[in-house]
């Protein structure tokens, strides 16, 4: 599990047409996904907004084992906020709308972030105007995902290798357990930002300094589809959400009855 | 004994990492494990106490499959001391990081037993010491001290000789000949050609997941330059000498100068 953990969330470059499509049309489709997300509190377009973004990343993207690796990571948080919502509110149904949501704002994030290379990711966040120090520390965030998801491996497999025993006792004595493996990652991850800091220094890097990306950004003729469908649907949905409720609730108890006869 | 039967292994269930591998590990004697670099030597030596499952294949350690026995058990019997020895440190000084692993494996007496390792491997003056704060060579040594400290039946070693100097490498050299004198087998990963050619013992080189070598140390001496720089390779110098010399006719007896070249090198270095 721990080896699936971080991987989950890391970019892998692919041949698929999500992955040409302008990093800022895919940002201010992610944007739209999230926000329409956030507004709609209705458990049918809540489901219709998990087929679309579910059909983005499978037929645009082809990140279908990807997808699987990382709902099974975010599975033990979805399941927490279910049964603490269920917990407060005793209603299933109603408990299960924070985890659709839960669900949908991750899956809206992985449009944008298990598509696009950090690199491109902090040409994007030039483009709107941010400065260099910043966009800089975003990607070397991204980036870090992956060094930090092979440390983590390491430190467990050492460790384990010692005789330690991660998942044994009672749950004062497991947290005790991971003290082994969160003080070496945090030394080293500490470590390596500084060696980072210093690599920048030593390569020339001050601040408000100007560059020149080496790739050059274009919004195209599918940027613009693919934006300007996201947006009607998102529009659509927000505007005729009630009717579109009860078209999809009778569609759905016309076929459980169907299911029944 | 350790068996390796036919081992297979993959990552992402596509690219095979480790193809059709076997080795046999006995007792009492050292294994050289040698190969470019992504070759498959971590991956085949994580294998060895379980960290990694085979995708194909299986691993028996003294009978053991290791897909059915948890890692905590065949830790007790594979010590695996891995390249950077940072990422197993988490105790507050050098004596409790000893201490606490030879509790994690039930060893009699733990404190006192740490007091003895401290001392056998020169490291008493570092007792109270956080290990992080200690020299790259240092840690190195310390993690062989903490890795060996309840007497396995097998030492692993991840590129051993990296960031060391004459001084810890005697100490390393110690160990590996305290362990073998003990009837324990040592599997060395290595790119460090002096370090295998200082010892007879059985090589094994990894090209691509597969097995494309396997013999002597001394049998290795004699491949030319070429083959051995496809897999990552370098003879040391005196070995290079020694060779030109035998095919220029200078000498006959080629085993025997390398050797005198190698001790020669080696008093050289410690001047």
């Amino acid at each position: 599990m721990y080896r699936i953990g971080l991987e989950a969330f890391r970019f892998e470059e692919r041949d698929a047409a999500l992955y040409r499509l302008d990093p800022r049309a895919k940002l201010l489709v992610a944007f739209i996904y999230m926000v329409l997300t956030i507004l709609v509190n209705s458990q049918a377009i809540q489901l219709l907004i998990t087929a679309l973004l579910l059909a983005t990343l499978l037929l645009l993207g082809r990140l279908g084992r990807k997808l699987v690796k990382n709902l099974v990571t975010l599975a033990p948080l979805m399941t927490l906020v279910f049964l603490a919502n269920y917990l407060v509110s005793g209603d299933p149904m109603a408990s299960l709308l924070p985890t659709q949501k839960l669900l949908n704002l991750v899956m809206s994030l992985n449009t944008f972030f298990l598509t696009t290379n950090p690199d491109d990711f902090a040409i994007t966040l030039e483009k709107m105007g941010m400065p260099l120090t910043i966009t800089l520390a975003f990607s070397l965030s991204l980036r870090f995902i992956h060094v930090l998801a092979r440390v983590l491996t390491e430190i467990v497999e050492a460790q384990l290798s010692r005789g330690h025993r991660l998942d044994t006792g009672g749950i004062t004595t497991r947290i005790r357990n991971y003290t082994a493996i969160l003080i070496p990652l945090i030394i080293i991850s500490v470590r390596k930002s500084i060696s980072v800091a210093e690599t920048l220094e030593l390569r020339g890097f001050r601040e408000g300094a100007r560059h020149t990306p080496f790739t050059t950004m274009k919004i195209g003729f599918w940027d613009v589809i693919y934006v300007a469908a996201s947006l009607s649907i998102a529009t659509a949905l927000l505007i005729y959400g009630g009717a579109v409720e009860t078209a999809l609730l009778e569609i759905l108890t016309r076929h459980l009855e169907y299911m029944a006869i | 004994m350790i068996r390796v039967e036919n081992l297979w292994y993959t990552y992402d269930g596509g690219n095979y990492v480790l193809r059709d591998v076997s080795l046999e590990i006995v007792e009492g004697e050292i294994y050289y494990i040698l190969g470019d670099n992504g070759s498959g030597k971590t991956t085949l030596i994580r294998h060895l106490n379980g960290l990694l499952k085979p995708s194909r294949g299986r691993v028996l350690v003294d009978g053991l499959d290791t897909r059915e026995t948890p890692v905590s058990r065949l830790a007790e019997k594979v010590s695996i001391v891995f390249q950077n020895p940072e990422k197993m440190f988490y105790m507050p000084t050098v004596i409790e990081e000893i201490s606490t692993t030879l509790r994690n494996f039930g060893v009699e007496n733990p404190d006192q037993r740490a007091e003895e390792i401290l001392r056998e491997y020169g490291l008493s003056r570092y007792r109270d010491r956080s290990p992080f704060t200690l020299s790259g060579g240092e840690k190195r040594i310390l993690s062989i001290a903490i890795m060996t400290g309840w007497s396995p039946r097998y030492l692993v070693l991840d590129e051993p000789t990296i960031g060391l100097d004459g001084d810890y490498r005697r100490r390393l050299q110690w160990a590996i000949d305290r362990h073998l004198s003990r009837g324990g087998a040592v599997v060395i990963v290595t790119h460090d050609m002096e370090l295998v050619l200082e010892r007879e013992g059985r090589v094994v080189i990894l090209s691509g997941g597969q097995v494309v070598y396997r013999g002597y140390t001394q049998e290795l001496i004699d491949l030319d330059p070429g083959q051995l720089g496809r897999y990552g390779l370098v003879k040391p110098t005196y070995a290079r000498s020694t060779s030109y010399m035998k095919t220029s006719g200078v000498i006959r007896d080629y085993h025997g100068y390398c050797g005198v070249f190698a001790e020669v090198a080696g008093v050289l270095d410690n001047v």
